[in-house]
C-alpha cells in the first residue's frame, strides 16, 4: 500500500493505554497514511508481557501512559523498587490499589516516573532483538521526562535557560538558599507533566505571593493535590511553605519566573513541535496567569502570528529550538516549550516532553502533527520508500 | 460654610508641615498661617507643643491628642482636627472644622458652639455632656457611651449619616426632625421606648437590648430597614417577638454570632431548662446549689454553664463557662479569675 | 484574580508597546511605556526614544507601565519626575493612564506610587488621569482646571489619601472612579471619610461616580441614597465590592433620583430575587453582573492584595 507520494509506510505498533484518544487518532492516521498494519497494544499487556514482540521493521511509537488509572497504579508499582533502592519509603501495592486516581490529581509524581523509567527500559530491552525503529526511544522518552535531566544537557550545550536555584526540600531552605530582598521563583515538579505542581513565587521583604495550578482538597485530614484550570493565589506564607514542602517532597525544579512577552494584553509562551530535530508546528499559549498550558485553557496564538511577532529574531529561534532538540539525537518528535521574552528579543527553553503533539486540529503545511511525523518518517528511512 | 475657599487661598502661600513646625517651634508664627498637611501634636508623636498656636491658623489635619492641656486659638480651621483624649471642656465659637472632629474621650467636654457644622462629629464617651448645642449641622454622630447625654437642641439637621447612640442611658427620646438617616445606633438604651414618627433609615437600625420593644412603634419609615440586635442582622421576630423563638430553631441555627443572638432573646436559663440540658455536676456552696450544665450544639462548641445564687442577695445567675470545664469549683475558679467578659458575662437572672 | 491582562484599548484607539522607534505609528494612537523585570532597556531610555518621534507634540494618549524597579518595590517618584519634565514635548498629552501593570508584573497593593500632583501640574490640558496602585500615593495640594476624569485603582485606599484628593480642586471633573480596597491591604477609612464628596460641595461638574471594589459597599449604599451628590449622578457605580441584600435594599431609595441612567453593581452577594426586585423598582439600567458565592462568611472584594 501505498500513499500519494508514492511512498510506503512499514507496520506500525503503538503502546498506550486501551481507550487513548491518541492512539486512536495515530492509528487512524497511520491507516490513513497507508501504513500496511497498524496495531495497538497497551502499557498493561506489554508489562505482563501478554503481546508478541514487534515484527523486525515496525516502526514502534510510545504513547503517553496518562489517563488511564490501571496504567497509573502500574507505573506506580514498577516503581516501588526503585524508592526502595533509593532508601525511601515508596507507595506500597495495596495503597496504591486504593487511589481512586481522579482527573488531575497529583499522584506520587516521582515513583511514577521511576516506574516510568523500568518499563522503558524493560521495553527497550525486551524489543531491542528485532530490527525495529523506535519514532523515540525508550530511552529518550524517560530522559525528556526529568526536567533536571533536560535543563542539564541544554545548560552544558551553552543554550539559555532559566537562571537554576539549587535543589531545595523545604520553603525555609529555599528562602536561606535565595537571600535577597526581592525574588521572583519559578517552581515546578522535576516530574511534573500538564502544569502539575507548578507554583509561581514572589517575595519582597515581608510580603509574599504565590500563584500555583495546585489546588488542596482535605479528605480524612489528608491533602490532596489537584490541578486547578483557575490558578490560586496564595498570600499567607504558612500556606505558601506548606504548599512548597509537600512538592519538594517529590522533588522540586527551582528557577527564575522570567517575564514573558505578551500578545493582546496576554503574556504568552511557544509549544513548538520538532520533528526529526526540525521546527515544524508552533502554537503561542497566552494566559492571563503564569501558566500557559493548554490543558488549563490558554488560549491558542496562531503560527503566522508568532512568527509575525518574532520578526527578525524568528531565526535565531529557529535555530535555538533546533539545538535543543538536538540534545535529544533518539527522540523523533519533541515538544519543546520556550519562553519569549519581552520585546521578543530573548528567548529561553523551559522544557521538553515527550508526548507534546497531541494537538489535534493544529495544522503545519497542511498537516497535523501527526501526519508530519509519518511524513517525516518516510524522509528518515529511505528504505520505507519503495 | 465655604468649604473650599481657605484652600483656594492657601495654595499659593501655605507652607508645608515640615516648615511649620519649625516656624511654630520658635513661636514667631504669623497670625492667619496656612499649612498643607498634617501638623501632628498628638501624644503618641512625643513632639512638643509650640508655645501657642496662631490665630487663623488653617490647616488640613491638626492632631493634639492625648494631650493634657490643649488651647486652641481662635478662627482656627482644619479638615480634620482630633482632640480625643484630651482636657477641655470647651470650644471656641469660631472654629471651624470642615470633615471630622474627634473628641473622643474627652471626659470635661460640656458644651459645643451653637451653629456648629461639621461632617463627622465623633463624641465617644464624652460623660460630662448632657446637651447638644443648637443648630447643629452634622453627618455622623457618634455619642457612644455618653451616659449623661439626655438633652437633644430644639434645631438642627443630624442627616444622612450614622447616628450612634449605644449606651446613652439617660436618652429618653429622639428628636423630631431627624428624618433620613442611614445607621441608627440604639443599642443599649434602655431608657428609649419610641422613634420619631418621620424617621426612615436607609441602611440598618441596632435595637439590642434597647427600651424599643414594641413593634408597633417602629416608624413607617423603617419597614424595609435591616434590624440589629447587638451588631448581628436579626428579622422582626427575634428582635420583638423573642417568646416565638424555639429551642430547636436555636439549636439548628448554623451561623454561631446568629445563634448567640437568639440564645440572647431566648434567655439562656429558660434556654437551659427548656433544652433539656445535660446536668454534669452539682455541689453546694455558701450561696446554695450549684449546676454545672451542658447542651450541645451541633458545629459549635458546647453550651456550658453553671447556676449559682449569690450569697448576698440570694438572686439565681447562669454563668457561661468553657465547655471543657468538668465540675462546678473548676467554673467558678474560672469565672474568679475571667479574663473576657465580653464572653462569658453573667447572663440571666431569675 | 486581579488585573491579569493589560489593555489593548484605550480611549477608543489601539494600545502599543513602544519599544523602539519602529514601533511608532504616529500620534493618533495609545503608546504604553513600560520595563520589565529585568529588562535591558530603562523605562526612561524608551520614553527619551518617543519623545523623539515625529508630531509627538500631538500625541494626546500613554500609558505608562513597570518603571524601573517597580517589581522590587521602587516608587514611580522618578518616573513621575521624567514624565513631567517632558511634558514640554508632550503638550497634546489628554490621557494618562499611570501603573498600568498586571498581576504576573506586580500585584496591586505591591505598587509602591509617589505624589503624583507634578504631573497634574506640567501638564494642564490633561483630561483623564487613572492611576493603578494606592501605597504611597499621594495628591500634594493642585488645582486642575482641565481634568474631567480621575481613577483611582487600588487594593486598599488610606483615609489620609481620601482627603489629599478631597483637598484638589478640579472644577472640571465629570468622572471620578475610586477603588477603595479593603483594610488588609490600606484602606482605613469609613463611609464618613466621603461626607465632603456625598454632601455635594466638590467638583461641582461630577457626574459619573465610582465607589468601587470596596468592603464597605453596604454602608455606603446606605448612605449615598440620602446625599446630595446623587441628584447630579448619572452614573453611580458600587461594582467589584461585597454589595449584598442589605445594600440592595437600601439602593431601592435610588428611586428618589430620575436623572439616574446607571447603576453598576456587578460583582455583588445578593440574591437574582434582591436583584430583580430592585430592577424593578428603579427606572434607570441597572448592571448586577458576575454574582458571588460567599465562602463560609467571608465575602472578599476583587482587587485586594
Amino acid at each position: 500500500m501505498r500513499n500519494e507520494d508514492g511512498h510506503r509506510l512499514p507496520e506500525i505498533l503503538i503502546v498506550g493505554p486501551e481507550n487513548s484518544p491518541r492512539v486512536a487518532t495515530f492509528a487512524d492516521t497511520a491507516h490513513r497514511c497507508g501504513a500496511p498494519r497498524v496495531q495497538a497494544v497497551s502499557y498493561l499487556d506489554v508489562i505482563h508481557g501478554n503481546c508478541e514482540s514487534p515484527r523486525p521493521g515496525t516502526l514502534i511509537r510510545l504513547e503517553s501512559p496518562g489517563g488511564c488509572p490501571a496504567t497509573i497504579r502500574a507505573f506506580l508499582k514498577a516503581g516501588i523498587a526503585a524508592v526502595e533502592t533509593e532508601r525511601r519509603v515508596p507507595i506500597s501495592s495495596s495503597e496504591i490499589d486504593n487511589l481512586t486516581c481522579h482527573r488531575g490529581e497529583m499522584l506520587h509524581p516521582r515513583q511514577w516516573f521511576l516506574g516510568l523509567r523500568e518499563i522503558m527500559r524493560d521495553i527497550d530491552a525486551r524489543w531491542s532483538q528485532p530490527d525495529v525503529h523506535w519514532m523515540t526511544t525508550p530511552e529518550s522518552v524517560i530522559s525528556a521526562f526529568d526536567k533536571a535531566e533536560c535543563l542539564a544537557r541544554w545548560s552544558s550545550a551553552g543554550l539559555p535557560i532559566p537562571r537554576q536555584y539549587p535543589a531545595v526540600s523545604t520553603y525555609a531552605e529555599l528562602r536561606r538558599q535565595i537571600p535577597e530582598r526581592h525574588a521572583r521563583i519559578f517552581i515546578k515538579l522535576r516530574y511534573g507533566y500538564s502544569a502539575m505542581g507548578a507554583v509561581a513565587l514572589e517575595w519582597r521583604d515581608d510580603r509574599v505571593r504565590a500563584i500555583t495550578t495546585v489546588e488542596t482538597a482535605w479528605a480524612n485530614g489528608r491533602p490532596r493535590l489537584f490541578v486547578t484550570k483557575r490558578p490560586q493565589q496564595l498570600r499567607r506564607e504558612f500556606e505558601i511553605a506548606w504548599l512548597i514542602d509537600t512538592l519538594a517532597m517529590e522533588q522540586i525544579i527551582v528557577e527564575d519566573w522570567l517575564p514573558k512577552a505578551h500578545w493582546e494584553g496576554r503574556p504568552y509562551d511557544l509549544r513548538v513541535i520538532m520533528i526529526q530535530g526540525r521546527v515544524q508546528h508552533i502554537v503561542g499559549r497566552s494566559s492571563a496567569s503564569p501558566f500557559t498550558n493548554l490543558n488549563l485553557d490558554a488560549r491558542r496564538i496562531p503560527r503566522e502570528v508568532v512568527v509575525q511577532q518574532l520578526g527578525d529574531s524568528y531565526a535565531s529561534f529557529n535555530t535555538l529550538c533546533e539545538q535543543a532538540a538536538a540534545v535529544f539525537p533518539d527522540a523523533g518528535m519533541l515538544g519543546l516549550d520556550v519562553l519569549v521574552g519581552p520585546h521578543h528579543k530573548k528567548f529561553a527553553i523551559l522544557e521538553a516532553n515527550a508526548f507534546g503533539d497531541y494537538l489535534p486540529g493544529l495544522l503545519h503545511e497542511g498537516r497535523t502533527t501527526y501526519e508530519a511525523e509519518l511524513h517525516s518518517e518516510y524522509l528518515a528511512h529511505p528504505e520505507f520508500c519503495r | 460654610m465655604d468649604f473650599s475657599s481657605p484652600y483656594n487661598a492657601g495654595i499659593m502661600t501655605s507652607i508645608s508641615a515640615e516648615q511649620a513646625y519649625k516656624v511654630l517651634k520658635s513661636g514667631t508664627a504669623p497670625a492667619d498661617l496656612t499649612v498643607s498637611g498634617v501638623l501632628d501634636y498628638s501624644q503618641k508623636s512625643e513632639r512638643r507643643l509650640p508655645p501657642t498656636f496662631p490665630d487663623g491658623l488653617s490647616v488640613d489635619v491638626l492632631d493634639l491628642s492625648g494631650q493634657e492641656s490643649v488651647t486652641l486659638p481662635s478662627r482656627l480651621t482644619c479638615y480634620e482636627l482630633n482632640l480625643s483624649r484630651t482636657s477641655i471642656t470647651t470650644l471656641p465659637s469660631d472654629l471651624q472644622v470642615t470633615s471630622r472632629l474627634d473628641l473622643t474621650g474627652c471626659e470635661l467636654l460640656e458644651n459645643l458652639p451653637s451653629d456648629f457644622t461639621v461632617g463627622t462629629l465623633l463624641l465617644r464617651s464624652c460623660t460630662s455632656l448632657t446637651k447638644l448645642p443648637e443648630n447643629l449641622d452634622v453627618w455622623f454622630l457618634d455619642l457612644t457611651g455618653c451616659w449623661a447625654f439626655e438633652t437633644w437642641p430644639e434645631s438642627a439637621q443630624i442627616r444622612s449619616g450614622r447616628l450612634q447612640l449605644r449606651g446613652c442611658t439617660a436618652l429618653r427620646t429622639l428628636p423630631p426632625y431627624l428624618h433620613r438617616l442611614a445607621h441608627l445606633n440604639i443599642r443599649d438604651c434602655p431608657n428609649l421606648t419610641s422613634l420619631p414618627a418621620n424617621l426612615s433609615v436607609s441602611g440598618w437600625v441596632d435595637l439590642g437590648h434597647s427600651g424599643l420593644t414594641d413593634e408597633t412603634l417602629l416608624p413607617q419609615g423603617l419597614q424595609g430597614t435591616q434590624l440589629r440586635w447587638a451588631g448581628i442582622n436579626v428579622d422582626r421576630r427575634i428582635a420583638f417577638h423573642p417568646e416565638q423563638i424555639h429551642v430547636a430553631e436555636v439549636l439548628g441555627e448554623r451561623n454561631a454570632e446568629r445563634r448567640r443572638v437568639m440564645l440572647d432573646r431566648y434567655g439562656y436559663g429558660r434556654f437551659l431548662q427548656d433544652s433539656h440540658a445535660e446536668i454534669l455536676d452539682r455541689d453546694v456552696d455558701p450561696g446554695g446549689q450549684r449546676q454545672l450544665m451542658r447542651v450541645k450544639l451541633e458545629g459549635d462548641e458546647d453550651l456550658v454553664a453553671m447556676s449559682c445564687f449569690c450569697p448576698s442577695t440570694g438572686r439565681q445567675y447562669m454563668i457561661r463557662v468553657p465547655p471543657v470545664t468538668p465540675t462546678c469549683r473548676a467554673a467558678a475558679a474560672w469565672i474568679a479569675g475571667f479574663d473576657d467578659p465580653d464572653d462569658y458575662q453573667p447572663i440571666l437572672e431569675t | 484574580m486581579t488585573y491579569s491582562e493589560h489593555i489593548d484599548q484605550f480611549h477608543g484607539v489601539k494600545v502599543v508597546n513602544f519599544n523602539t522607534a519602529d514601533d511608532w505609528q504616529g500620534p493618533e494612537i495609545a503608546y504604553r511605556l513600560s520595563e520589565e523585570y529585568d529588562d535591558d532597556v530603562t523605562i526612561g531610555d524608551r520614553l527619551t526614544a518617543l519623545l523623539q518621534q515625529p508630531q509627538i507634540n500631538r500625541l494626546t494618549k500613554l500609558i505608562i507601565g513597570g518603571w524601573t524597579g517597580s517589581c522590587e518595590g521602587e516608587n514611580s517618584k522618578e518616573v513621575v519626575a521624567a514624565l513631567a519634565a517632558a511634558a514640554p514635548k508632550l503638550q497634546g498629552l489628554k490621557h494618562l493612564f499611570f501603573g498600568e501593570m498586571v498581576l504576573e508584573e506586580c500585584e496591586i497593593s505591591w505598587i509602591n506610587q509617589s505624589d503624583v500632583s507634578p504631573l497634574l501640574r506640567a501638564f494642564p490640558n490633561l483630561q483623564s488621569l487613572r492611576i493603578r496602585g494606592g501605597a504611597e500615593l499621594s495628591f500634594s495640594k493642585v488645582r486642575h482646571d482641565n481634568l474631567r476624569e480621575l481613577a483611582i485603582e487600588t487594593g486598599g485606599l488610606s483615609r489620609e489619601l481620601i482627603r489629599e484628593i478631597f483637598l484638589c480642586e478640579f472644577p472640571a471633573l465629570e468622572h471620578l472612579e475610586l477603588l477603595l480596597g479593603e483594610s488588609n491591604y490600606g484602606f482605613d477609612g469609613g463611609v464618613e471619610d466621603l461626607q465632603p464628596l456625598l454632601s455635594g460641595r466638590l467638583f461641582p461638574k461630577l457626574k459619573w461616580l465610582g465607589l468601587m471594589n470596596s468592603e464597605i459597599v453596604n454602608e455606603i449604599a446606605a448612605v449615598i441614597v440620602n446625599s446630595p451628590i446623587t441628584s447630579r449622578l448619572e452614573t453611580l457605580d458600587l461594582s467589584l465590592g461585597n454589595l449584598d441584600g442589605e445594600g440592595v435594599q437600601s439602593l431601592t431609595g435610588l428611586t428618589a433620583y430620575p436623572q439616574l441612567k446607571t447603576l453598576n453593581i456587578s460583582h455583588h452577594y445578593a440574591s437574582e430575587q434582591q436583584i430583580a426586585a430592585l430592577q424593578q423598582i428603579l427606572k434607570c439600567e441597572v448592571i448586577a453582573d458576575d454574582l458571588q458565592e460567599p465562602e463560609d462568611d467571608w465575602r472578599p472584594i476583587v482587587h485586594a492584595e
